[in-house]
């Protein structure tokens, strides 16, 4: 009340309108024509962009929708092969300690077969070894024997035992025909 | 070297004997000089030392020979060392050797034995192996102690060995 009061106080006319009453028609007339000028020329285009808006809005929540189904479906298959992989990690732990077995009874083989190669390698070389000095203490025996004999033989040998040889060797020559 | 070569240096050499006139003195000359290096280590090294001048070979053949062999068993010698055949020596002269019997419509007989034989041994050991080859044979004897006893004998490529040595090896290979 104060308010209206205070309106009607600040008018000249004792109320809170313009003083010319055809300004208010033809200011009115003039606003709705450019108003509905507005509304004819303009409006379609908003409301035509409102709609693309809305339609794009509901394409994008469609397209979020089908995504969160396939997530869901994904999530779904995923916790349906759990079990199966429980199973493939049993699968691989038996087939390692499979190999894990077999790869150490290989190695132990393997090494066994190394260790009879080498205690093999070993018996041979001693036994030839043995074999050599053998042969080495024949050959000394044999060479120390022979110049033995060759020394004695030598101090033995005196003009007549020479040349009683040489008429040997000569009667040996006689009888090859 | 080459056997072709050895018997060309031999032919050499019996050609040059044949044309001095003195083959079987140069022959046994040469079979003399070539039993001496062969038993001297150091002679035949140095024979056999091609980084040796030429002229320094030949001057040991002339000290080696001087007055001991005629002049053209020197230059026989030294024409084979001077040549850088020095280590062949011994078996050029024994082609020429060969070559000269051959000549002859003989065969040599190197016979090794640890004492010198007798004339008469040597007579019936040329005879015997005459005999035992089917033709005539020129012995040359050669004294070589390593024979220990008995003898040895070659013949072209044919070996009778009857040496005490050659029995002592024998029984090392037994033992």
């Amino acid at each position: 009340m104060n308010l209206l009061n205070l309106f009607a106080a600040e008018a000249r006319n004792g109320v809170h309108l313009a003083g010319d009453k055809n300004e208010i028609y033809w200011g009115s007339v003039a606003f709705f024509i450019v108003f509905g000028l507005i509304v004819w020329k303009v409006g379609p285009s908003i409301v035509q962009s409102l709609r693309d808006r809305t339609a794009r809005i509901e394409a994008e929540l469609a397209d979020a929708k089908a995504d969160r189904a396939a997530a869901e479906a994904a999530l779904t298959e995923s916790s349906a092969d759990l079990p199966d992989v429980g199973d493939e990690e049993a699968k691989i732990r038996s087939e390692a300690a499979s190999t894990a077995v077999k790869l150490k009874e290989d190695l132990i083989a393997k090494a066994e077969a190394e260790a009879e190669a080498v205690r093999e390698r070993g018996r041979n070389d001693v036994e030839n070894m043995k074999r050599q000095a053998q042969a080495d203490l024949a050959a000394e025996v044999s060479r120390m024997t022979r110049n033995t004999a060759e020394a004695v033989v030598q101090e033995a040998l005196d003009g007549n035992s020479q040349s009683e040889l040489i008429e040997n060797y000569i009667n040996q020559v006689s009888g090859i025909k | 070297m080459s056997a072709d070569r050895i018997a060309g240096y031999a032919d050499a050499l019996l050609a040059v004997a044949r044309a001095e006139g003195n083959l079987a003195a140069t022959r046994s000359q040469l079979n003399d000089v070539a039993r001496a290096v062969e038993s001297n280590d150091d002679l035949r090294a140095s024979l056999s030392n091609n980084l040796l001048p030429a002229a320094t070979r030949g001057q040991i053949v002339d000290d080696l020979l001087a007055n001991k062999a005629s002049d053209t068993t020197r230059s026989l010698v030294g024409m084979i060392v001077a040549g850088g055949r020095g280590a062949e020596l011994g078996a050029i002269v024994s082609a020429f050797s060969n070559a000269a019997a051959a000549s002859s419509g003989n065969r040599v007989a190197v016979v090794r034995s640890a004492v010198a034989l007798t004339e008469d041994q040597k007579v019936r050991l040329g005879q015997a192996l005459s005999a035992s080859t089917g033709g005539p044979i020129e012995l040359e004897n050669i004294v070589d102690p390593n024979v220990i006893g008995g003898a040895v004998t070659t013949i072209g490529d044919t070996v009778i060995d009857g040496s005490l040595r050659t029995k002592l090896n024998q029984m090392h290979d037994a033992l």
